[in-house]
């Protein structure tokens, strides 16, 4: 016997034409077969139709945002014309003043010497010289890479990024117990993973823990409208130590 | 009429560089996409991981998007295909009936109505796992996810001849997984219950 399995779905849907539908029904009367088939199909229909649709989790588009935001930004950085450019360099240098200004007050406040900066700093700043400068807001402090050893989650983010809104423009307080390092490789798989690190977006803080279990760090960063200009925006980057992949984007306005 | 449709306008906009373009887009299908790679893969760490796959491939592709079919059925193309590539790395036995406990936040149910609505979805989601992966993905898309058949083609590049063959096998494998007399009587018994039910 020939069953008329393509039809079968438009059976039980009731989408078949009047002849197509004379067709199944005549093969229905004579094959149990396919009668328990039709009975079994509508069946996982009424089951289908009472899915219930589940609520997208909490950072599952986040780093998708964060990527398009990335990718933007370099289209963005290769369209920007000579002008432009020649300006952002200007606000750097603007920025680079301020920073040989802080230069020369900290040590008075800190009791560190210029030439102990300098010696610590260099190599730990960011991988684009002048950009790294600017990214370590008016601090002469190099960036130094803070070692926590716990998991964070998406609340300990929304606290990290209200601690880096309220501590605006103060270098925020780091947590005692942070372990220091280089921030080189951090800095490095930031920009990796797509962020521009000076010129907007100034890195205040390096974070290296876990987020939901997956080794990664977090850059904090105080994000303006242009270099040079007071922050608006406070911007988490949290990415995959292991292959610097976005893991989630947090951003909070000021 | 394609001209309408406020997804093509995004995408336009997207490529025309304004990037809250696509934020809007993603915000307007991350619910379906992350359902459907949901009841493809029948774990919530494994949506988690194909829904943010899908997104991205969209955005590296969308420059190929060409409007020809609607972007809900191609943003459904993207989703399946990032399903298929998970469950083909992971070649491993979904973990069925598993809750999906600990993988982050999520809402609590709001009643006893509604939890056992949850409930019965597992159990559901956790049959489904047992179809063949070709026909549940035409069963989840015709029936879970309401394209229809042409639709469904279009997101499985397979002509509509088959998606009618395959649905049909996929529905009598899922009523067989969903077993027993006493579960058909719940699915039957239940009914749709609020506005979140597809």
């Amino acid at each position: 016997m020939t069953h008329p399995e393509d039809l079968l779905a438009e059976f039980v849907d009731g989408t078949l034409a009047d002849d197509q539908r004379a067709v199944v029904d005549a093969h229905l009367a004579t094959c149990a077969r396919c009668r328990e088939e039709v009975e079994a199909a509508a069946r996982a229909v009424s089951a289908l139709a009472v899915l219930h649709e589940e609520p997208v989790p909490l950072g599952v588009t986040g780093p998708v945002m964060a990527a398009a935001e990335g990718s933007e930004r370099r289209r963005a950085a290769r369209r920007r014309p000579a002008w432009d450019r020649f300006q952002w360099a200007g606000g750097l240098a603007a920025a680079a003043i301020l920073v040989l200004v802080a230069a020369v007050l900290l040590p008075r406040v800190t009791g560190r010497s210029a030439n102990d900066e300098a010696a610590e700093g260099g190599s730990e700043r960011a991988p684009t010289a002048e950009a790294g400068d600017a990214a370590l807001g008016a601090s002469a402090e190099p960036l130094q890479l803070e070692v926590l050893d716990r998991v964070l989650d998406d609340d300990d983010l929304k606290r990290l990024a209200d601690d880096a809104a309220e501590a605006v423009p103060a270098v925020p307080e780091r947590e005692a117990s942070a372990a220091l390092e280089p921030a080189n490789a951090a800095i490095s798989c930031l920009t990796d993973s797509g962020i521009t690190v000076g010129g907007r977006d100034m890195l205040v803080r390096a974070i290296r823990a876990q987020y939901l279990g997956t080794p990664a760090y977090v850059g904090v960063f105080h994000e303006s409208r242009a270099a040079g200009e007071p922050p608006e925006k406070i911007l988490l980057w949290v990415v995959s130590s292991t292959d610097c992949s976005i893991l989630t984007i947090v951003s909070k306005s000021i | 009429m394609r001209e309408a449709d406020p997804d093509a306008e995004l995408v336009r906009r997207y490529l025309d560089g304004d990037v809250q373009a696509f934020g809007v887009l993603v915000e307007r299908h991350e619910r379906r996409v992350y359902n459907l790679a949901l009841r493809m893969t029948g774990r919530e760490e494994d949506a988690r991981d194909a829904t943010q796959e899908a997104f991205l491939t969209a955005l590296r592709k969308l420059k190929t998007f060409r409007g020809e079919a609607a972007f809900t059925t191609w943003m459904h193309r993207v989703t399946v295909n990032a399903c298929y590539d998970l469950l083909r790395k992971r070649q491993r036995a979904p973990l069925l009936h598993e809750r999906d406990e600990g993988s982050g936040p999520r809402p609590e149910p709001a009643s006893a109505d509604h939890a056992d609505g949850v409930g019965m979805s597992i159990d559901v989601r956790a049959a489904l796992q047992q179809v063949p992966l070709d026909f549940r993905a035409v069963l989840i898309l015709c029936d879970a996810q309401d394209l229809s058949y042409e639709d469904a083609a279009e997101a499985l590049g397979v002509p509509v001849g088959t998606v009618k063959s395959r649905l049909h096998r996929g529905r009598v494998a899922l009523a067989r997984a969903l077993g027993s007399p006493e579960a058909r009587e719940r699915a039957d018994a239940s009914g749709p219950s609020d506005g979140t039910v597809t």
